[in-house]
């Protein structure tokens, strides 16, 4: 039997991450998260049958978020340069260089083609490609094709910047 | 630096970030008590519509009255808007645990226009609200009708057409955003089908 609070204590960092893979805004993040928790929530009851939470729990995180951006409309200015500047000045002058690399990652990652985005947030989360297939309702091979062509264009964003 | 070292020093980064899973317990109760609120005070909305409707229909009944008749049209008309929009704000809430990407933000797309053409009727309903009222005024202006019944009467349509106005006030240009994110979305989930195909 699972509740809300053991899928906190067990999911909650990784599906604040996920958050933070589609809004840039740390407020909208945590309303995100809380959104989705409210959803996995309420689907519950429908949880319980299954054998493994973990597909459905991403599953339900991932489509939380893209309606989330979807709905969220000053989205694309958030996202943009203004994101760039707010999240710079966040930090104190003297960054840590490894909360640096963590924010320059974050933003790298939120400038994936969502169907990128989605398999390489699961693939940092330590998913295999069968938990990946299963979560995204996609083939392994589409997976391990898209796990490819993301972590070709994640490096080629964290170069740029 | 192989592929295998540069994944795994991006998990690394990755997993560095914080989250205050206390701050995210109180404000999703707090976000759930919100919610609760809001498909409270749309109910309300509907059964006060649906009141004022009924009730200028028995008026209108009695007093065998065509102004106080299309006052009960307008309400009755704007009654069942309001009852979509309900359901529209508890679609808001459906888990879509087991929605794929497409098909969610295919649905997504299509709640979001449907949203947008019910804004557009709405502004329509404010409208008529407003018109009627000011009859309401002129025929009371021009001796027509008694002043009790043209505040009674273009009053409510009053209140109703600028309370239909600012409560929809602002969501229609959101709702024309939503649309086009939604379909810039889908795009974009779509070419990331089609790249690997």
């Amino acid at each position: 039997m699972f509740t809300i609070d053991q899928i906190i204590e067990d999911y909650g960092k990784s599906l604040g991450r996920v958050a933070s893979a589609h809004e840039a805004d740390r407020a909208l993040q945590e309303d995100l998260l809380q959104e989705i928790l409210i959803a996995i929530h309420r689907a519950l009851p429908a949880l319980q049958e299954k054998e493994r939470l973990a597909p459905y729990i991403f599953r339900i995180a991932h489509n939380r978020a893209a309606t989330h951006v979807a709905r969220q409309v000053r989205q694309k200015q958030v996202d943009g340069e203004a994101s760039l500047a707010q999240e710079e000045s966040e930090h104190p002058e003297v960054e840590i260089i490894s909360s640096e690399r963590v924010t320059r990652l974050e933003r790298a990652v939120r400038r994936l083609p969502l169907p990128y985005r989605m398999v390489m947030t699961l693939l940092l989360e330590e998913m295999t490609y069968a938990e990946i297939a299963e979560t995204l309702e996609i083939s392994p091979s589409n997976v391990g094709v898209r796990v490819n062509r993301a972590k070709a264009k994640l490096k080629e964003l964290l170069d740029e910047q | 630096m192989n592929n295998d070292d540069f994944l795994d020093s991006l998990k690394a980064d990755w997993k560095k970030r914080e989250v205050d899973l206390d701050s995210v317990r109180l404000g999703m109760e707090q976000r759930e008590n919100d919610m609760r609120r809001s498909i409270t005070k749309a109910r309300l909305s509907v059964v006060m519509f649906m009141l004022g409707g009924a009730a200028f229909a028995w008026f209108a009944w009695t007093t065998q009255d065509a102004l106080v008749a299309l006052g009960a049209l307008a309400f009755l008309v704007a009654t069942p808007f309001q009852f979509i929009e309900l359901q529209m704000r508890q679609r808001v809430l459906d888990t879509d645990y087991m929605a794929s990407g497409q098909s969610l933000l295919e649905r997504g797309l299509r709640n979001a226009r449907g949203m947008l053409r019910l804004l557009q009727f709405a502004r329509w309903v404010s409208g008529f609200f407003l018109l009627f009222a000011l009859m309401a005024f002129g025929l009371a202006f021009w001796g027509l009708r008694s002043e009790f019944e043209a505040v009674l009467i273009g009053g409510a349509w009053a209140v109703a057409g600028i309370g239909s106005y600012l409560l929809h006030r602002g969501r229609l240009s959101e709702a024309r955003s939503e649309v086009e994110n939604f379909q810039a979305l889908l795009a974009e989930y779509q070419s990331g089908e089609k790249d690997w195909q």
